[in-house]
């Protein structure tokens, strides 16, 4: 591979941008940031269909007691109740008591039972709720009436529309932070020279994105398997891509930028077992800047998605 | 990927990279974790505010973004030439948002809600949409 070509006129080592001199210019580089540009296109593309989908969702789109594709019109005037807990009773006395008021089959009620403390009954009149709430509390059920609340798209913290965890993907943004900054600090050892420092810091990043990874995992098992959801988030009680637009969007664009995650991570792999055969020095660490270039990108990118997908 | 031998420094780029491996990473890396707090009690009290939250939420997302960019990525320390790779993908990141505002003021119309639409002879022809729902086998 041809010597990076380092031209340099005087310089000045302040902290401002530097505009009177050149830092080290290298054809991968230059490559990295050529590829980097063609992805902010992609994820501005991802993020401009997310925003056209949302805007354009229907204003009764969800709701907190029935699921994401039912026509609102026909099923206004319906109320619903919320089971918080079973209680002492048991969960077939309870299950037999829903079945009884709504005459949903079997089936529709163990979803409803499953999503306790998230439990939603709806399409009851005043009367029915009101009895059916009377008949939970004599078999220590604890149920609340729930009114109709309808959303164009669902809320953050809405545990009745959103399955989405806050408190798990803001930490799982640190981690991801801490891992830009352990790679930040790998480049920075081997500028130094210093390549055992190096290595452990590339290991460091490993382990951090490895966990990022690991922690979407769980999060898309307990979403799409693991977890029972009321039924304004999914008709089927999980979370998967096809129960509303909002799954579809979350899981395109989450799973796109884990995709590039994992990437990121194997890259640094091959990166990290370089590095111990002694491969790069302080002259020679192109690929760690341009991995790492890459590793920064994915970290920018989930800032964004973070506060779109998650936040807002 | 292949890697390049970066020819021994003169003074000047030895230098500027003895400035960029002492930049203040571990001061940026606070920085982001304040900002993510920040972010993440602003998002829980502005919550019932969309206006407030979207812009509060997205004023810290570019500060952070901004700090990877600038530190991180080392947009501190390049020459003008990343700028002239970055500017033009910008110009047409926004030119694209703002080629899709059309449709994102396109708002849906409850007209065409399929209650109240006829069932078309169209309609009709296709009959039931497929579902792509792959993860029905895992509850078979």
């Amino acid at each position: 591979m041809a010597h990076a070509d380092v031209s340099t006129t005087p310089a000045s080592t302040g902290h401002g941008r530097s505009t009177d001199h050149k830092h080290p210019i290298t054809p991968g580089k230059v490559a990295m940031w050529v590829f980097l540009a063609t992805e902010v296109m992609f994820f501005t593309g991802l993020i401009g269909s997310y925003i056209v989908l949302r805007a354009g969702s229907s204003a009764r789109g969800y709701s907190n007691l029935y699921a994401p594709t039912t026509n609102i019109a026909e099923v206004e005037g319906a109320t619903g109740i919320l089971i918080t807990s079973l209680g002492g009773g048991s969960a077939e006395a309870v299950a037999e008591a829903v079945g009884h008021a709504t005459g949903q089959t079997p089936e529709q009620v163990e979803r409803i039972i499953a999503a306790v403390p998230h439990g939603v009954v709806g399409g009851l009149s005043h009367g029915h709720a009101k009895a059916l709430i009377d008949r939970l509390s004599a078999l220590g059920a604890k149920a609340v009436p729930e009114e109709l609340v309808i959303h164009g798209w669902p809320k953050p913290y809405d545990h009745l529309t959103n399955p989405l965890s806050i408190d798990l993907t803001a930490l799982n943004t640190f981690v991801l932070i801490c891992s830009s900054v352990t790679m930040v600090l790998a480049l920075s050892a081997i500028q130094e020279n210093k390549k055992s420092k190096c290595s452990a810091y590339l290991l460091a990043t490993v382990v951090i994105g490895g966990a990022f990874v690991g922690v979407q995992v769980y999060e898309y098992y307990q979403l799409m398997i693991g977890h029972h959801y009321p039924v304004g988030i999914s008709a089927t009680g999980h979370f998967r891509p096809s129960v509303s637009i909002f799954a579809s969007c979350f899981f395109t664009m989450t799973g796109f930028h884990g995709a590039h995650v994992s990437a990121g991570v194997i890259a640094m792999i091959a990166v990290f077992l370089q590095s111990l055969t002694g491969k790069y020095n302080k002259a020679n660490y192109a690929t760690i800047e341009n991995v790492g270039l890459y590793w920064h990108f994915v970290d920018l990118v989930w800032i964004i998605l973070f506060t779109i997908v998650y936040l807002v | 990927m292949s890697d390049q031998a970066v020819a021994i420094p003169p003074d000047a780029v030895a230098a500027e990279i003895e400035a960029e491996s002492h930049a203040p990473y571990l001061k940026v890396w606070f920085g982001l974790l304040v900002f993510t707090v920040i972010e993440y009690f602003y998002a829980r009290i502005f919550k019932d505010y969309f206006t407030l939250l979207v812009l509060g939420l997205m004023f810290c997302a570019l500060i952070k973004a901004g700090m990877v960019g600038w530190y991180f990525m080392h947009l501190k320390f390049e020459g003008n030439w990343v700028y002239i790779l970055i500017a033009p993908t910008l110009l047409l990141a926004t030119i694209l948002t703002f080629a899709l505002m059309p449709d994102m003021s396109l708002k849906y119309d409850e007209s065409e809600d399929r209650a109240a639409e006829p069932e078309t002879s169209n309609a009709r022809a296709i009959g039931t949409r497929p579902t792509f729902d792959f993860m029905a086998v895992l509850d078979s």
